[in-house]
């Protein structure tokens, strides 16, 4: 399997606060990884590293063997191999659903109008919400504004997906339906990093699940050794206050 | 008794003499208008498009970002303090000192333009740094993840701004931008000073021809009245349907704060 993405000693501080300590870890194709942690521990700030929408202050991040941090990269275009569903969605105010599925096509891939329409129409309909093509994008709901924000990220055909916690700003039982778009787009090989809460997904869908806590990867493994057999003491106390609290 | 039938039939007096001086100087009034209405409709449409130009780059280069090189950074702060001079010294100097010293020393001596082509000129450039406010305050007021959300599927800066906040901060300080021309149609009148013809010009030429000045200044408070009332309810209208389109913004959304405006 080839290593889409290698990550290298990756150190990002905010001001004083150091936020991720000498992360190491790799992505391969087709692999969809789950991060969990509680909150601070860095996963958020991890997977923004990863299309740079946060700039590591050191360390490599590998695409395709190919530095991202190096001058001369093109940013906006590795953002567009490289997609992102946002935990607060940030659909386009200012445009409706198919605008907001277009846009990036038109203006960033230089599609024209006709092929971007197909497109946004073919992925709208993928995750149910073709009938809402022309609605407004602040009439909708949370989950269907999320379902649009998959759309939107899958309009540029990226390679790899990120997820920042794509469900915690939902109402409990629209969780649900994204997290089964989620899955479908899993089963048909996307490649996806996960940062969620949503433990049980996780255990299901993820081919290795990486905890972090305090700015460093502790444990790593498949869903089976990290949820049944955690070896780290502070992997079992997070598991455990998980189970505690969520029911 | 006899005092309050004076003055009753006094002000019936006044009030026929100004409808006479209307009537008989209408024309010049209503020329007047015309040039009023320009000077404040061009001065506004130019005035934001300066403002759009130097809000978006006030914007841009006023948010430092960490991961800019030393010399980005720089650049950022030369081009931010220059157009800090331009906004600074066209907000803090009366239009009039502004339209006295243009006019007469570079516009009319040097390059002999007229003084509606001047009036225009200074009108514009003095309203671009209030809406180059406006638009920094309307842009900041745009919700940073829109602009995530537009970085994230490999759009630059520029059609981040052009595409995505810009449009989004024209909606949130149209009020701003609106209240921007009711101001200009009246603040034009300090342009009468370049012996621009607008409505305080002709109220003041009226004046110099029938010798007293109540019957022309209040015929101009009254069309200046009639002006702003109906500019100000037009904008009101665009505004309630800018709001009732399908993409509406929530009611929560932040408009710029008040101390931009002119006031």
């Amino acid at each position: 399997m080839a290593n889409i993405i290698k990550i290298h000693h990756l150190h990002k501080s905010f001001g004083q606060l150091e936020v991720l300590k000498n992360i190491d870890f790799h992505v391969e194709q087709g692999e969809v990884i789950t991060i969990i942690g509680s909150s601070g521990s860095g996963k958020s700030t991890l997977l923004r590293c990863i299309n740079l929408l946060e700039m590591p202050d050191g360390g490599e991040i590998l695409y395709h063997d190919q530095d991202i941090l190096k001058n001369g990269i093109n940013i906006n275009e590795h953002r567009t191999h490289v997609g992102m569903v946002f935990q607060s969605f940030n659909l386009f105010n200012n445009k409706n659903v198919l605008e907001n599925c277009m846009i990036g096509q038109m203006k960033v891939l230089k599609r024209s109008k006709q092929e971007a329409e197909e497109k946004a129409m073919y992925y709208l309909e993928k995750v149910g919400m073709k009938e809402f093509a022309h609605a407004g994008s602040m009439q909708l709901s949370g989950g269907q504004k999320q379902r649009v924000a998959i759309a939107r990220a899958l309009c540029m055909d990226p390679e790899v997906l990120l997820f920042d916690e794509p469900t915690s700003a939902l109402d409990p039982e629209m969780v649900g339906g994204i997290l089964d778009v989620m899955k479908q787009l899993a089963s048909e090989g996307l490649t996806m990093i996960v940062v969620t809460h949503e433990m049980a997904f996780a255990k299901e869908v993820s081919s290795r699940v990486i905890f972090m806590d305090q700015g460093v990867i502790a444990e790593e493994g498949t869903p089976q050794e990290l949820f049944e057999k955690p070896k780290q003491a502070r992997t079992k106390e997070f598991l455990h206050r998980y189970r505690s609290t969520s029911v | 008794m006899g005092l309050h039938l004076i003055i009753a039939a006094n002000s019936t007096n006044f009030l026929t003499n100004t409808w006479n001086v209307f009537t008989r100087y209408h024309v010049m009034f209503l020329n007047a208008i015309k040039s009023t209405l320009l000077v404040a409709f061009v001065g506004t449409i130019v005035g934001l498009l300066i403002g759009l130009i130097i809000g978006g780059v006030r914007a841009v280069t006023s948010n430092q970002e960490h991961n800019q090189k030393t010399s980005a950074k720089i650049i950022n702060k030369i081009i931010y303090a220059i157009t800090s001079i331009y906004v600074e010294v066209f907000r803090g100097t009366p239009m009039m000192v502004q339209a006295m010293f243009l006019y007469y020393t570079f516009f009319a001596p040097v390059f002999k333009w007229s003084p509606l082509a001047s009036a225009m000129v200074i009108i514009s450039i003095n309203t671009g740094a209030y809406m180059a406010e406006i638009m920094r305050s309307g842009i900041q007021s745009v919700d940073k993840g829109q602009v995530e959300g537009a970085r994230s599927i490999g759009m630059n800066n520029f059609q981040t701004m052009r595409y995505i906040v810009l449009p989004q901060a024209i909606k949130n300080s149209f009020p701003s931008i609106g209240n921007e021309f009711v101001v200009n149609i009246k603040d034009s009148c300090v342009l009468n000073c370049i012996t621009f013809s607008e409505l305080f010009f002709a109220a003041k030429s009226v004046q110099g021809s029938i010798f007293s000045y109540a019957e022309p200044f209040l015929i101009v408070g009254i069309l200046y009245l009639i002006l702003t009332f109906i500019t100000s309810r037009i904008l009101g209208l665009i505004e309630k349907r800018m709001n009732h389109r399908k993409s509406s913004y929530p009611s929560s959304v932040t408009t710029p704060n008040s101390s931009v405006m002119k006031g």
